[in-house]
């Protein structure tokens, strides 16, 4: 079984895209979106008998008010600022916006050096977390003299697993503004592993992020093959030097896709020079076509929209020698 | 005052947009603070280049104090740290930094040394200060970066100064690091179902952290899109809208900003009104009543530094059926 991981460092160049496209060519494969926090190969391939499941990332604190007395302990000692002492009544069940948000309510908060004084108790504050700051490391718990702070697991993102015409896909939403999204990543994967292992599929097509962070390393460990789609330009270039150096440390062979390669000429020169330089093959070059935009407007695979024009610039034979590799 | 440029989507004009609002306005500041993949240094040529080094912080243990009892080792929630039975094994990329482990260890037998993270470079360039962050490569987070980034630099928004900020695609921690104390964000799109798929997460982010924001779609090509629709509904602003131009698009490959030709300039300096002038009322509407947010809001109601920090729903603790808060 071997798995191919399209990235890309700078967004938008065309990764999803370029995977959809991949899909139906790709004989029996298991297909995987690991952009958790931009998912969108599912609006192309179009899952069916979607079932979605809660992914638990991580623990998170969670406090007790009703043991708080607001000495303030757990504050000084959170380096993520997650913590703060607060006045206001939220009486337990209501969410710190809805009462952030009442008009005229007086919220007062205090940061760590504000409490040096620590006059919390005889103000009746307690301790509010700011859920999404928190990386649960336990800190709080650890020095509360109430045990008011217990760690508990905290749901950070959504698995989910559908059918397509081309394969069984999973796919994944990161909950905005968290963070483990290398772990959904990772769990997103295993998924994968575990339904191509069931089905004896051949190939896994994994669908990545840009950067080159927790998210896009966690997608190339353990991967087969890395296809970065570039384009011709300066931000295009100068991203996917970064991920090649990172790509390098995980000693995974690579293929170069150009895309819209009309864009600029010298560019797309400048990057088939680096690209020799380091011996990583280009393995196709796409012109620039409205047509592209116009399929993936009305949610249509490019490939399968425009076959004379992925065939025309070698989108068949680049399939063949990926998988025959 | 605080304007921040988001996208949901990688690719759909963060940069573009960020580097002309910044040449729009005289004596403003720009930050690029996508420190994976920074891009906006290609488009602005500073001068003037200071470097400072970031670091990490991470624990040494003292092997001839370490009773090899183990406590750090469970505490730590990270697994950075490894009970062997003659050594204590750190392992320095793992380690959040959260101080568990000395806090727990019986013989105080752990301190902090400090490994690098990335760099800040700061300069200057024709319209004013810009100054981005880079995060080496090989590294899981750069919210840390950003965090460092942020304080360093442009401080002047407490004086009046606008302050840019270019933010890195997607809704995950480090979008959510950039934003959060922002006046004002520009969600940058474009008009096709990726772009307005990614927006609608960008969007829940900011709702959720309670931000106002308006959206600017880029490579507009005059159609109604899902964009629009998605707008109507939940009352986002329209900004402003950037027609589709390959032109701009050859140029931007090369790296030029093409700033002064009439045509191309006038639907950015367009935008760049309605920008300020939204932020200008956000402001003024959080003066007004309720609960302020950002520095500005501060500013205007000389409330504590933490009074004003958005709050985010704990959307774990809905879910969480353990939760006590």
């Amino acid at each position: 079984m071997k798995e191919f991981v399209v990235i890309s460092g700078k967004g938008g160049t065309g990764k999803t895209t370029f995977t959809a496209s991949l899909a139906p060519f790709f004989g029996d494969a298991v297909l995987a979106d690991c952009d958790v926090d931009a998912p969108n190969l599912r609006i192309l391939l179009n899952p069916r008998e979607e079932v979605s499941e809660d992914f638990v990332g991580m623990k998170k604190a969670f406090i007790d008010t009703n043991l708080c007395d607001g000495c303030g302990i757990c504050v000084e000692h959170c380096r993520f600022g997650a913590l703060s002492l607060t006045s206001s009544d939220s009486k337990g069940g209501v969410p710190a916006q809805g009462a952030a948000a009442l008009p005229g309510t007086a919220v007062q908060r205090f940061n760590a050096k504000e409490l040096q004084s620590r006059k919390g108790e005889e103000q009746g504050l307690k301790a509010k977390l700011r859920s999404s700051a928190c990386e649960g490391c336990g800190v709080c718990s650890y020095v509360c003299p109430r045990k008011a702070i217990v760690r508990s697991d905290a749901v950070v993102g959504f698995l989910s697993r559908g059918i397509t015409p081309y394969g069984p896909m999973v796919g994944a939403r990161l909950i905005p503004g968290e963070e483990t999204s290398g772990k959904l990543v990772t769990a997103v994967r295993k998924t994968a592993r575990e339904i191509a292992e069931e089905n004896g599929a051949r190939n896994i097509l994994v669908d990545g992020s840009p950067g080159i962070g927790c998210s896009v390393i966690s997608s190339l460990t353990n991967a087969d093959c890395a296809i970065i789609v570039v384009e011709p330009s300066v931000s295009a270039f100068h991203d996917l030097k970064r991920l090649h150096e990172l790509i390098e440390r995980f000693r995974i062979p690579m293929t170069v896709v150009v895309n819209r390669c009309d864009i600029s000429e010298s560019m797309t020169r400048e990057i088939e020079h680096f690209c020799r330089e380091r011996k990583v093959p280009v393995g196709m070059k796409l012109p620039f076509s409205r047509d592209i935009t116009r399929a993936v407007s009305e949610r249509l695979i490019p490939s399968l929209a425009l076959p004379d024009f992925f065939r025309e610039h070698g989108f068949e034979d680049f399939v063949a020698n990926l998988i025959e590799e | 005052m605080r304007i921040t440029v988001v996208s949901g989507k990688g690719g759909a004009g963060k940069t573009t947009v960020a580097t002309r609002l910044f040449r729009a306005v005289p004596g403003s500041v720009l930050l690029d603070c996508d420190v994976e993949e920074p891009n906006a240094a290609l488009f602005l040529n500073p001068y003037g280049l200071e470097e400072t080094t970031v670091t990490a912080q991470y624990p040494v243990i003292d092997e001839e104090i370490c009773t090899h009892c183990g406590a750090c080792a469970s505490f730590c929630a990270f697994g950075a740290l490894l009970n062997a039975k003659s050594m204590t094994i750190v392992m320095a990329e793992r380690c959040h930094d959260c101080g568990g482990c000395a806090l727990v260890c019986p013989v105080s037998a752990v301190s902090f040394a400090q490994r690098p993270l990335g760099k800040i470079v700061k300069g200057r360039t024709n319209s004013g200060v810009f100054a981005y962050g880079e995060l080496n490569v090989g590294e899981f987070s750069g919210v840390k970066l950003i965090k460092e980034l942020k304080s360093s630099v442009g401080s002047g928004a407490r004086g009046g100064v606008t302050v840019w900020m270019d933010g890195p695609p997607g809704t995950g921690c480090a979008a959510a690091e950039t934003v959060e104390d922002s006046d004002y964000v520009v969600l940058v799109t474009e008009p096709t179902p990726f772009g307005a798929s990614d927006m609608a997460m960008a969007a829940e982010m900011l709702f959720d952290l309670d931000i106002p924001f308006g959206v600017a779609v880029n490579k507009d090509d005059g159609g109604k899109s899902e964009v629009d629709a998605f707008c109507r509904e939940k009352g986002i602003p329209i900004l402003g809208r950037i027609p589709f131009d390959r032109g701009l698009a050859e140029s931007s490959a090369l790296g030029r900003l093409e700033w002064g030709c009439p045509e191309r300039d006038r639907p950015f300096l367009e935008l760049t009104e309605a920008v300020l002038n939204e932020a200008k009322k956000a402001a003024g509407k959080a003066v007004g009543g309720r609960v302020l947010n950002g520095a500005a809001g501060r500013a205007a109601s000389g409330k504590p530094k933490n009074g004003g920090k958005p709050r985010f729903a704990p959307k774990h603790n809905r879910k969480n059926p353990e939760s006590m808060q």
